[in-house]
């Protein structure tokens, strides 16, 4: 399929991307900017004993969500040499391994609530539920986007030559990976 | 231009065990019990580094051009000034 013709050279469907990433930034940099703000300078800001934050599963989420990165980046990979089988394998692990970490995090969710972390508890709270309820958001809208490339996948639309939106879906999947890099360690180990 | 696809199956399956390593780090890190500015410090500079790793390789923006590049700076570069506006006041105020 030919390409079409841009002012700037580059994909409109890719800067297109880009630009939403950019505006998501934007969006995750203004709760994360508030949280450390708060965080420094408030006294009311009480932060949760360490046992209560349940370190290990939230190391377990960040193992889960890196390797479903690395799963879809090989998805684009094997399409890229016109592997359907490899685009369709991949993706999948990808979408299983996103379900396995919105399933940890509930349970999770279901802990930290029985431990007292609820979202009018203090200000930690209302931060934890806020910033890593809107991180679960966008890992349910990256499943969904690669359930629809999975499903157009598995019909054989894309190819080596014609896999715009596997690199499209790529591209939001690992900024939610991204995104949760930086949660990690300024919710549970800091 | 990207290299070869072979080639970059071993970048890939690199960034994977080197942001795999880097989140092993900085949970036995947090676990050192640090002195605070040092805890800090470390946490951001680790996740600052496997951040870089994921946008470099896994998101292709080492292979991108220009406008890519300075659409996400702005962003960078808008989120800094929302947070070092704003500390140097919490220094006079507390």
């Amino acid at each position: 399929m030919m390409m079409e013709e841009t002012a700037t050279g580059i994909p409109s469907g890719k800067l297109g991307i880009w630009m939403f990433l950019a505006s998501e930034v934007m969006l995750f940099g203004a709760f994360i900017s508030s949280y450390v703000i708060l965080r420094t300078g408030s006294p009311l800001f009480e932060i949760p004993l360490r046992e209560m934050l349940g370190i290990p599963l939230a190391t377990l989420n960040t193992f889960i969500l890196i390797t479903s990165s690395v799963t879809m980046v090989l998805a684009l990979d094997s399409i890229q040499k016109n592997n359907q089988k490899g685009l369709v394998g991949f993706l999948a692990a990808t979408v299983v391994l996103g379900f396995a970490f919105l399933g940890i995090k509930a349970f999770e969710y279901h802990h930290k609530w029985a431990e007292g972390i609820t979202l009018s508890s203090g200000l930690f709270g209302s931060f934890y539920y806020t910033l890593t309820g809107l991180h679960a958001l966008h890992v349910i809208g990256g499943i969904l986007f690669n359930l629809y490339i999975l499903r157009n996948g598995m019909k054989g639309i894309y190819s080596n030559d014609h896999h715009e939106r596997v690199e499209y879906a790529g591209l939001y999947w690992h900024f939610v990976d991204l995104v949760w890099v930086i949660l990690f360690p300024i919710l549970y180990l800091l | 231009m990207m290299k070869e696809s072979s080639s970059m199956v071993k970048t890939y399956l690199t960034v994977f065990a080197t942001l795999a390593l880097l989140t092993g780090l900085t949970v036995g890190v947090a676990y050192l019990h640090l002195e605070r500015t040092s805890a800090v410090m470390i946490a951001i500079f680790i996740a600052g580094l496997k951040a870089s790793l994921i946008t470099l390789f896994f998101m292709h923006f080492k292979f991108e051009k220009g406008i890519i590049h300075w659409t996400l700076y702005t962003a960078l570069f808008l989120v800094l000034v929302l947070i070092f506006l704003v500390l140097p006041d919490i220094g006079v105020h507390h």
